[in-house]
């Protein structure tokens, strides 16, 4: 290749930085009057000139895509489903053996109401009404990154799913992100025309639906869908699913594609995060205890140890009153289990006293190799603090070292 | 003052180096400043939080944390910079931020970045100049940094004595006046140096041959971007192979899905691996797009793009080519692009349309293997990340 051939090149592939150029820059198709018809300028953008056919795309972002009022005659909205003309159909998929027939139709936002039975709820408490039950909504971060994306988009990228009196059993947030659109459109601070939100597709359920299929189909979408759940509220699920739906652990196994010990953990954490409830019902934040149970519950020895005579109702009380404040010290209840004084049920005094003592001696020492970490990073650690530290893992290493010992004969007996 | 400085939560290997510049310009106004990396409450109310973004298509973590500092404190400014509020700042002014800052911060640019917020980071990250001379269609340089400017010819104060390394994220320093001395310095102090962004193989040398041999690196990066120049990376390969560079420690950045065709991208991969060098191949993702992994140029094909990622993991190490006996027989026999990346030949032409979410997850898949293998390669083991949470 010849050095003007190589130049010849070069040029080709550059931008050229006057005047609109004759390709464009972001696929290297030339301008024509049709697919490829020049848009522009668009002088805040990484490309001020593109043709038609990358305009289109719908994750490609352009300014008057937001802004232009025209953009359903210009074909841009891909992802979006397309309006039907009055109904449609659609069949979800239950069980091999069973569907759920839906009817496709465009509903009123104003006629449709939140679900207080929905399990994404269940974490934000109880409500007395939908006022209450849409603000704990909208107070989720989560809410105002999808309601983002609703008002970027105008719209609904998925139909919700609602039942026969209009009670949206699928889309929620959704429903929550258009009021406060329609609201802000209404106040003048959006520039989404009204038309395409106030009305919204929906699947509208039978009105013979059973409530087992819901359970599946939400179990589907929010499990082992993409959209998921906080672990609380799939453990709820479950929970509802076994205890209430009546299926067995092997039937959601089937359903979810978990294990049934993973799903039988998470229903026993999620039944002993409701009978924490009962004990403590002044804590408003139960629902987050969940992560505690589950970490009891994932593991054989401490499962073993929470069924013992009064251990739930001790590891309650621990979690409540803050000596355990993580889910990670959980972990460390080997530790506790491991004290035969602890463990027995009749020396109850004693062994509160003796949980409170080691729990606490755990808190101390993390807090103190902390506090000496930053010494250690400032070289400001005494050599006086050096040796006592070696002296103390001695002493624990001894300790550990005489227990196994001890522990090995036992065994051996 | 109390400024929270926010890092939205998206991959990257790097701290962010325009809110450490920030937190040092903040605190020489009398402030303080406090770095997060995604959504925690801060040790106290701020009076300003800046937040900063990559690339566009990591959009939804900005707006996420957005909504969640605006709903923590309704009434504190937040200000939203950085790649993707510079790119495509009508997008970003709908993430709910008071404000979008397009370009550099000119009043924290040449302040030393903050490393005390970032311990256990051990490399000294610096521009010796901002621009490039080039106007490459696929690169977002020109629009946000043009010309070559901001020149710095003194940078031993800006790496910091305890790193053990240096990362010049200039986009192209070779052709601007101040390299050799920028080279002489990292070189005086005995860093290991990474030039990032690549060095621009057309202004290969054998004075930049010669200097480069003698500082230490863990690998060169180049680009071969376009067939148009082929003889500048033939010349760029054998000056440093002449200069006693290992070939295989010269990375090449090969684009493809953009105005190039399969075939082009073929002629690339063979002409590197025959060079001796390793072909690394970089997708194309359009400057203004919102989801990586969905754009498919107009002379490629989706099954053409999942041939490429499904090589690149099952051929190649680490996403790259490297010039390995079977892997160069194999592209050396190989007619064309189709038969260079078939993995079994009795599924050309059988494969099975990938989707979109596919390809996407599939390219996430190869990004994550090819940062382990540079991860080794750089000899890292600690997480400088493990210190802040």
């Amino acid at each position: 290749m010849s050095s003007a051939e190589i130049d010849a090149n070069i040029d080709a592939w550059q931008i050229g930085s006057a005047g609109p150029p004759s390709m464009c820059l972001c696929c290297g198709s030339k301008f024509d009057e049709e697919k490829h018809k020049i848009r522009g300028p668009y002088l805040e953008m990484p490309y001020i000139w593109v043709c038609q056919w990358c305009w289109e795309k719908p994750y490609l972002f352009f300014p008057d895509k937001v802004f232009n009022r025209n953009i359903e005659v210009q074909n841009t909205q891909e992802s979006l489903p397309k309006r039907r003309g009055t109904s449609g159909t659609l069949d979800f998929s239950i069980v091999p053996e069973r569907t759920l027939n839906t009817e496709l139709a465009y509903v009123k936002v104003s006629d449709l109401r939140l679900d207080p039975k929905n399990p994404r709820f269940r974490h934000l408490g109880t409500f007395s009404n939908e006022k209450e039950m849409e603000s704990a909504l909208w107070k989720q971060p989560s809410t105002r990154t999808l309601y983002h994306e609703i008002e970027y988009s105008q719209g609904l990228s998925t139909p919700l799913l609602i039942d026969a009196n209009k009670v949206v059993r699928e889309g929620n947030r959704r429903l929550v992100c258009l009021r406060h659109l329609i609201h802000k459109i209404m106040e003048g601070d959006s520039d989404v025309p009204l038309t395409k939100i106030q009305e919204v597709p929906c699947f509208i359920l039978p009105p013979g639906a059973k409530e087992e299929d819901i359970a599946v189909y939400l179990t589907l979408e929010h499990i082992t869908g993409k959209k998921e759940w906080r672990p609380v509220n799939q453990a709820a699920h479950v929970y509802d699913l076994h205890n209430v739906h009546g299926l067995d652990f092997r039937r959601i196994a089937d359903i979810i594609g978990r294990s049934q010990s993973y799903l039988r953990a998470m229903e026993k954490a999620y039944g002993a995060t409701l009978e924490y409830h009962s004990l403590y019902p002044m804590d408003d934040g139960w629902m987050s205890k969940y992560s505690y149970f589950f970490e009891v519950y994932r593991h054989r020895r401490t499962t073993e140890w929470i069924g013992g005579k009064g251990n739930l109702r001790r590891l309650s009380k621990w979690i409540n009153n803050g000596k355990i404040s993580k889910g990670a010290e959980i972990r460390k209840l080997d530790l506790i289990i491991g004290n035969t004084a602890v463990s027995d049920p009749k020396s109850s005094d004693d062994q509160d006293d003796a949980d409170r003592r080691l729990i606490s001696l755990m808190n101390q020492t993390q807090s103190i190799l902390t506090r000496h970490s930053s010494l250690k990073d400032n070289g400001e650690l005494t050599q006086d603090a050096l040796e006592t530290i070696e002296s103390l893992n001695l002493k624990l290493a001894k300790f550990l070292n005489d227990a196994k010992k001890e522990k090995g004969k036992r065994n051996k007996r | 003052m109390h400024v929270l400085l926010i890092e939205p939560d998206y991959y990257t290997r790097y701290p962010p180096l325009g809110l450490l510049k920030l937190a040092t310009h903040v605190k020489q106004q009398g402030g303080t400043a406090e770095y997060i990396r995604g959504k925690h409450y801060p040790s106290q109310e701020p009076d300003e939080i800046y937040v900063t973004s990559l690339f566009s298509w990591a959009w939804r973590p900005v707006w996420d944390s957005i909504g969640y500092y605006r709903s923590q404190f309704p009434k504190v400014p937040i200000r939203l910079g950085g790649i993707y509020a510079s790119l495509l700042p009508d997008h970003a002014r709908l993430s709910g931020a008071t404000e979008v800052h397009v370009g550099l911060h000119h009043d924290a640019e040449h302040c030393l970045p903050d490393y005390d917020l970032v311990p256990e980071w051990d490399t000294s990250l610096l521009f010796a100049s901002r621009g490039c001379v080039r106007k490459c269609g696929f690169c977002s340089v020109p629009k946000l940094e043009g010309r070559p400017s901001n020149l710095i010819y003194e940078v031993k104060d800006l790496i910091l004595p305890r790193h053990k390394r240096v990362a010049f994220f200039d986009n192209n320093i070779l052709t601007v006046d101040n390299w050799k001395q920028v080279f002489t310095t990292a070189m005086n102090l005995n860093k290991v140096v990474d030039f990032n962004q690549g060095l621009d193989a057309r202004a290969v040398n054998d004075d930049v041959a010669e200097t480069i041999s003698e500082m230490r690196f863990d690998l060169i990066r180049m680009a071969y971007d376009f067939i148009g120049i082929r003889e500048y990376v033939k010349r760029a390969i054998e000056t440093m192979a002449k200069h006693g560079i290992d070939r295989r420690k010269l990375i090449f950045y090969c684009l493809y899905n953009y105005v190039d065709s399969p075939e082009d991208f073929f002629k690339k991969v063979k002409d590197l691996l025959n060079w001796g060098a390793v072909a690394y191949p970089m997708r194309f993702e359009p400057l203004c797009t919102l989801e990586k992994g969905k754009y498919v140029a107009p002379k490629w094909t989706a099954k053409e793009l999942e041939m490429v990622a499904s090589a690149r993991r099952v051929i190649g190490y680490g996403g790259a080519f490297p010039p390995y006996e079977g892997l160069v027989k194999k592209f050396n026999q190989a007619s064309n692009f189709s038969e260079a990346f078939s993995l079994w030949p009795k599924e050309v032409g059988e494969a099975k349309e990938i989707p979109a979410e596919g390809l996407h997850r599939m390219d996430q898949e190869h990004e994550i293997a090819s940062k382990k293998v540079y991860w080794t390669a750089t000899k890292r083991k600690k997480d400088w990340r493990a210190a802040l949470t």
